[in-house]
């Protein structure tokens, strides 16, 4: 008995042993950060990467190798009739971002306007969700940033983990990047007579900055979630005179999340949506426009049409800051159901009896009624054919340019009265870099355009 | 203490003898009953001990607090006949008659012996008296649960056991299981644990202290927690230590067999979740082909997470140790081995809450979730001690253990972001679900020796060991999906972007060297020693973090058209090189090189003792992060000089008067100073602070004993603790950016003092005992919050700002009130135990929270134990046991009514506060039977 007993206890002590000498001493093998370079040469195209300031332009042509950076207190000023193209192609280690940690000034003009985005054999449909490069990433010490006149097209790679957005915390490594990211609530945002389309996630993701976007255009931003423009605390402006077509959720959305000051402040009139809020995969989120979490501010004269949503303020325990927001004068049309019922949506505050809330009633200056009446009549844009399935399984997705011709409206319109003027702009003006920028102020008809 | 001789009685006749009483045991007319009690020569109770009248069937057995009483005996003449293992055998006339006095009887040692066996003390191993007896001659202050006291106890792990100790407490898992020890309310990195006196490493992915769980509670010879250190201490213990002793070789050929089976009452109420693990892939893309490899997701498993539903089977634990004496009994040997397959479940409901964003400085209520979460607990504990004895002045053991703990999970949740409208006929959903697989284990060799050098006058003991823990955590992944309800109508669920696959593993190796000498010279004074002696300790650690993200491509796919299950839908990798160039790959080091000397003076009844310990840190890691804005490298060199007193009165042989003073150190965690980021599925991410220093703190304890005889105590002690930059989880903004979302990150937060008192006490009737303890803390501490408010609260349209503010609270994890209650029937006679046990955890701050008055408290917590325990037979004992008999519920609360209390949402059921959290865990039952020769 006793031999048994020390003869398994052998075989016992010696697997014991075997268990302590096979542990092995480290992971993962070390050739990490090796990135094959197969060189784009694209004839005419000057190459940069790395630090850059200066002046890039006028009428300039590049191509972004590898990531540019910005550093802090130093600007790159690019010019008229400049492209850039960003050598992208949406994979972790080959899709550069521009990282601005001082100031980026793109002064376009309407004539020679400023590029950025992928070459042209790259600007396909298919493309148009592919999120091919990391767009324009601002860090906290990032001043100002300004387009004028500048298109950006298919930004939304994954993140890498060595970037400045990701070591923020504001997205992890492998998520899309968004357009156009600012975070310091001391710095400026112009966006002027600008475009960003065929975005993967956000066109704007606005952490703080004082904000002028106005007289600009969105098109197809987020493949099944984002916003055109999406702004939390440390953001005051206005927002004013811009047209979104086929956005994933909101066209503009306000928070005074992130605990940064200023309280976040957003006016958002005059400004156009069309076919927004179907291609988010989740229900029950936007829109068109949404506030949200403390933020404050102001809509008016806003024209909604076709959207999963109107104008949306969040039910407690997230509601804006109901006590400093006003609204009204909205215009919608809708030729389906599940839109009309959405004009002033269940899943909100306006007209839904909250308990608290019951004051916040339809206003009687918003213009709305059955599937398919009050067509805004659009110049170049047909209402009435618009399926949600259709946009949910992306068979929508095709290229829009001109939206500033296609959804004028028509001189018989009856979105052309009814908007009020009886507000104010957040700021009159705004002066960056030594240029002003005049607020608009808002109109009397509904939208962004009015009629020729 | 001193040693004895030990005659070698067997426990078989013992035995034998108990058992002849026991049968021929019948009741008989009589007159008296013959009463008395049995103790040794130290006045300690022998209970067990057997009291026959010669020649008849009349016997008792000795109870607990050393008394007898034989019922009904006829008037006569008798002789009466005490016998106890390990004592000389007892007899004396006696006459019986109405004025039959109480005997008292003590029995001498039996100073016979086979060989030339030292053992510190003759009482059985393992016992409670033993227990008590390490108490009351230890140095420090010390609690002892002995091996008895936890075979008869409700508990499964090491953990269950801690907080059956005076003034300890235990952090839970997600499952509801004590894993983790909390030493007077203070959080568990305040504590170190050591397995037969050295430090093992974690398996732990981001912290040093170990997970108790891991251990089997029958390996344990006893459990011994000290709140105090000495100089011979490892000094980074501000709440004290947690010493595993293993099972040694018994003196006899000892066999030691349980089997139990059990059940948990959640699962009367739903099934359990599984999954079939057996396409799981333990390595990661990137791990299999290289960590350039740009993996697509063929290249990821599917079946294994799929998650099916079913009824589970019974629990099993198995345990068996064996154990005997060669070589003339120089060799000893024990092996042990134990085994447990479970199933556990628990539901939680829980809030995400934040800040009024209004103002009111009120909790509101973000995200909601409705969580099942299902585990299958497989427990391997291996382990043997080797020792051979020399002679009696020399001996040698080696300790070899191997524990393994996996758990096989998955949490069914149900998120909402509380935009549901009114009438319900609106809302949101998040589907999710996470199957995570974790293998974790230890393993440790000790070798160990003790000498006796100088004709005595020199002891020297010394211990290496190397010991290494792992974890492996692969394929840990998040499923999820939307959906909703639009207008009463149920959306199909479709799914969500960003789903996680995550690899994660990371080893914790350690080699340690102990040296201690004890001098004791013929010129000094009697018992009065000095004691020097070092240790060195290389420690090694390397972690690899590998997650993958995937999006449904193409990005609308429904649930009954598109797919049913994980394996049909459609992937898109989003980053196919995966993520070994995040900090979480690094490998961190520390060596540690500490001496001490120690003076023991006795003088009449005084004891004192006086040492310093100087101990020197060099800490560091090397992470592989791309990121530049995180620091890949990182060295902290510092040495800490940590003076120790302590004295002890003992005013008669029965009391104690204890007091100390001891400076000790609380070390960031190795991945506490790492910098970066680590997300966790739930809840916050996590952040590592290479700018967070060790705690440095001034520990002061008084405390009186009184020992009135072996088992019975009472204690009674106060202690104050003056922590300087206590490390805590604080949910703060990254410190170099006003923005980005909140990091749970380890911050030195000001200078805490925490005192308290604790009281601990048994008593004994014959048959019953009523064991208890309790603790009150006090810490405060002062830190930072912020609020948000109006910039003018009398004006409704200002801004809305946030300022800074100082508040004061208790310290994180700081329970105010803990206590203990166990009622004990034992009836030795008919080979009975009863146990229930209580145990009551005061409110404490589970989560610091940025907002002032915004702390998450977790509600009083009472649980309630019980066991039942039969000796059947020579060998046989059968049991039953019964855990959360009250199926507390775990709940976390803000002291602060909700924003919007004109809305009714689910949980929130108490008036004037905010419910945050609410987990139960239900009953479990166990069954088992043990043999025992």
């Amino acid at each position: 008995m006793k031999k048994m007993t020390f003869i398994k206890g052998t075989i016992v002590l010696l697997a014991l042993l075997f268990a302590f000498s096979s542990c092995d001493n480290s992971f993962a093998d070390d050739d990490v950060n090796l990135v094959d370079d197969d060189g784009t040469d694209l004839v005419g195209f000057t190459p940069i990467s790395g630090e850059i300031s200066g002046t890039l332009g006028p009428n300039g042509k590049f191509i972004v190798t590898a990531d540019l950076f910005i550093r802090e207190g130093q600007s790159l000023t690019v010019l008229e009739g400049t492209t850039l193209v960003i050598d992208g192609q949406g994979r972790p280690g080959r899709s550069p971002e521009i990282n601005v940690a001082g100031s980026l000034y793109c002064y376009g003009t309407a004539e020679a306007p400023i590029y950025i985005g992928v070459e042209e054999e790259k600007r396909t449909e298919a493309n148009i969700f592919r999120g091919l490069w990391g767009g324009i990433i601002g860090t906290d010490t990032g001043q100002d940033l300004v387009f004028e006149y500048t298109t950006i097209e298919y930004t939304g790679a994954p993140a890498e983990p060595g970037s400045s957005i990701v070591a923020e915390g504001e997205i992890d490594e492998g998520e899309p990047r968004y357009a156009v990211y600012w975070v310091n609530p001391e710095g400026n945002f112009i966006m002027w007579h600008s475009r960003i389309a065929y975005t993967k996630d956000d066109a704007i993701r606005l952490n703080g900055a004082k904000t002028l976007i106005a007289y600009s255009e969105f098109a197809f931003n987020g493949e099944t979630g984002g916003e055109s423009v999406n702004t939390k605390s440390g953001v005051v402006g206005d927002f004013c005179y811009n047209v979104f077509y086929g956005i994933a959720t909101n066209g503009l959305k306000a928070a005074n999340s992130k605990g940064r000051q200023p309280q976040c402040n957003n006016n958002y009139y005059n400004n156009t949506m069309v076919g927004c809020g179907w291609r988010r995969s989740q229900s029950g989120r936007g829109g068109s426009l949404n506030f949200e979490n403390g933020a404050r501010g102001k809509s008016f004269n806003n024209l909604v049409v076709d959207s999963r949503y109107g104008l949306r303020l969040f039910p407690p325990d997230d509601e804006p800051d109901m006590a400093n927001m006003a609204w009204g004068n909205q215009f919608y049309y809708g030729n389906h159901s599940e839109m009309v019922e959405g004009f002033h949506p269940v899943n909100g505050l306006i007209g839904q009896n909250v308990p608290g809330y019951e004051y916040v009633t339809i206003p009687t200056t918003d213009v709305f009624g059955a599937v398919g009446e009050n067509d805004p009549l659009f110049v170049g844009y047909e209402v009435g054919n618009f399926q949600p399935s259709a946009y949910r399984s992306l068979s929508d997705v095709k290229f829009i340019t001109n939206m500033f011709d296609t959804f004028k409206l028509q001189s018989t319109s009856p979105a052309l009265t009814g908007g009020t003027t009886n507000f104010n702009p957040i700021f009159n003006q705004y002066v960056v870099n030594g240029k002003t920028y005049t607020t608009p102020l808002p109109s009397t008809f509904f939208g962004a355009l009015g009629s020729n | 203490m001193m040693p004895y001789r030990v005659s070698k009685i067997t426990l078989i006749k013992l035995i034998a003898t108990f058992l002849f009483t026991f049968f021929s045991y019948h009741s008989l007319m009589a007159n008296v009953p013959v009463k008395g009690t049995v103790f040794d020569d130290n006045k300690e109770p022998l209970t067990g001990a057997t009291v026959v009248l010669r020649g008849t069937s009349f016997y008792a057995i000795v109870g607990l607090d050393g008394s007898f009483s034989i019922p009904k005996v006829p008037n006569g003449t008798y002789v009466i006949e005490v016998s106890y293992v390990g004592f000389k055998n007892y007899s004396q006339q006696i006459e019986v008659n109405n004025n039959t006095p109480n005997l008292k009887i003590i029995l001498d040692i039996d100073d016979q012996t086979l060989g030339e066996i030292f053992i510190q003390a003759r009482i059985t191993r393992g016992s409670d008296a033993q227990a008590r007896s390490a108490e009351k001659n230890a140095e420090n202050t010390i609690n002892v649960v002995s091996a008895k006291s936890i075979e008869l106890s409700p508990d499964i792990t090491v953990a269950n056991v801690i907080q059956r100790v005076s003034g300890m407490s235990i952090e839970r898992n997600s499952s509801g299981d004590p894993q983790y020890a909390i030493v007077r309310g203070m959080d568990k990195r305040y504590n170190y644990t050591l397995v037969n006196g050295v430090k093992i490493p974690s398996p732990d992915n981001r912290n040093r202290y170990v997970p108790l769980d891991i251990f089997p509670a029958q390996m344990l010879e006893r459990l011994e927690v000290a709140k105090g250190l000495t100089a011979d201490m490892e000094g980074d213990a501000i709440g004290g230590s947690v010493n595993m002793v293993m099972k040694s070789a018994p003196e006899e050929f000892e066999l030691n067999a349980d089997f139990q089976m059990g059940y948990n009452a959640i699962h009367f109420n739903r099934n359990f979740f599984d999954y079939d693990r057996s396409t799981e892939q333990r390595f990661s893309p990137a791990e299999r082909f290289g960590s350039r490899y740009e993996a697509t997701p063929q290249d990821f498993s599917t079946q294994n997470l799929i998650t099916r539903e079913r009824t589970p089977l019974p629990d099993f634990f198995g345990g068996l140790t064996v154990g005997d004496r060669f070589l003339g009994g120089k060799l000893g040997v024990m092996f042990g081995g134990s085994v447990q397959n479970s199933y556990r479940s628990a539901d939680r409901d829980w809030y995400k809450i934040d800040a009024d964003p209004l103002g009111t400085g009120r909790p509101a209520l973000g995200n909601f979730q409705q969580r099942e979460t299902s585990v299958n607990q497989f427990r391997l504990g291996l382990h043997s001690k080797i020792d051979y004895r020399f002679n009696p002045k020399n001996n040698l053991s080696l300790y070899l253990g191997h524990f393994t703990l996996n758990d096989f999970e998955v949490r069914e949740s149900v998120n909402s972001d509380r935009d549901i409208t009114g009438d319900n006929q609106n809302a949101t959903f998040l589907f999710q679900t996470r199957v995570r697989s974790t293998y974790s284990n230890i393993s440790n060799a000790t070798l160990q020796g003790n000498h006796h050098l100088l004709d005595e006058s020199l002891y020297m003991d010394w211990s290496a060991l190397v010991s290494r823990a792992e974890f492996d955590r692969p394929d840990n992944s998040i499923f999820n999906r939307n959906g909703g309800i639009v207008n009463g109508e149920e959306m199909v669920p479709n799914i969500e972007r960003r789903n996680p696959r995550r690899w994660e593993k990371h080893y914790d190796q350690d080699f340690t060297l102990h040296l201690n000498l004890k001098y004791s010279p013929d010129f000094f004074p009697a018992n009065n020693y000095v004691k020097v002696g070092g240790m060195f300790r290389d420690k090694e650690r390397g972690t690899l973090f590998n997650r993958y993200r995937f999006d449904p491509n193409p990005p609308i796919q429904n649930q009954g058209e598109d797919w049913n299950d994980f394996s049909d839908v459609q992937w898109e990798l989003l980053n196919p090189t995966g993520t070994l160039g995040h900090a979480l790959n690094y490998n961190a080091f520390e060596q540690i090189m500490a001496f001490y000397a120690t003076a023991h003076i006795e003088v009449s009844n005084f004891e004192f003792n006086l040492g310093f310990r100087v101990e020197d840190t060099d800490q560091g890691y090397v992470s592989r992060t791309t990121n530049q804005f995180e620091l890949p490298r990182l060295r902290q060199v510092y040495t800490d000089f940590l003076p120790n007193l302590s004295f002890k009165y003992k005013p008669t042989d029965m009391v104690n008067v204890r007091g100390a003073y001891y400076k000790a150190i609380n070390r960031p965690g190795y991945f506490e100073i790492v910098d970066g980021i680590s997300d966790e599925d739930d809840e916050f991410s996590y952040k590592g602070n290479p700018e967070v220093r060790r705690a440095i703190a001034d520990n002061f304890d008084l405390r009186y004993e009184y020992f009135p005889n072996a088992n019975e105590q009472f204690l009674l002690g106060t202690f104050f603790k003056r922590i300087q930059d206590p490390i805590e989880l604080l949910l703060i903004r990254q410190t170099s950016l006003t923005t980005g979302p909140r990091n749970l990150t380890p911050t030195n937060s000001g200078t805490a003092t925490n005192w308290g008192i604790e009281m601990d006490f048994s008593k004994f009737f014959n048959k019953i005992g009523i064991r208890g303890n309790y603790t009150y803390t006090n810490s405060s501490l002062t830190t930072q919050k912020t609020e948000r408010v109006r910039q003018d609260p009398n004006d409704p349209s200002s801004q809305l700002v946030l300022n800074e503010v100082t508040q004061t609270r208790p310290l994180q994890g700081q329970a105010d009130h803990v206590a203990n209650l166990s009622l004990l029937y034992k009836n030795l006679g008919k080979g009975t135990d009863v146990q229930l046990s209580a145990v009551y955890t005061g409110e404490r701050i589970e989560i610091v929270s940025p907002w002032l008055d915004l702390d998450i408290w977790s509600r009083p917590f009472t649980q309630l134990d019980f066991s039942f325990e039969q000796t059947l037979g020579k060998n046989w004992t059968v049991f039953f046991k019964a855990n959360n008999i009250l199926n507390s519920p775990y709940e976390l609360f803000v002291k602060s009514p909700r924003k919007t209390e004109q809305l009714a949402f689910p949980l929130q059921d108490v008036d004037g506060q905010t419910i945050v959290q609410r987990d139960f865990y239900w009953q479990s039952f166990r069954l088992g039977v043990r043999y025992k020769i």
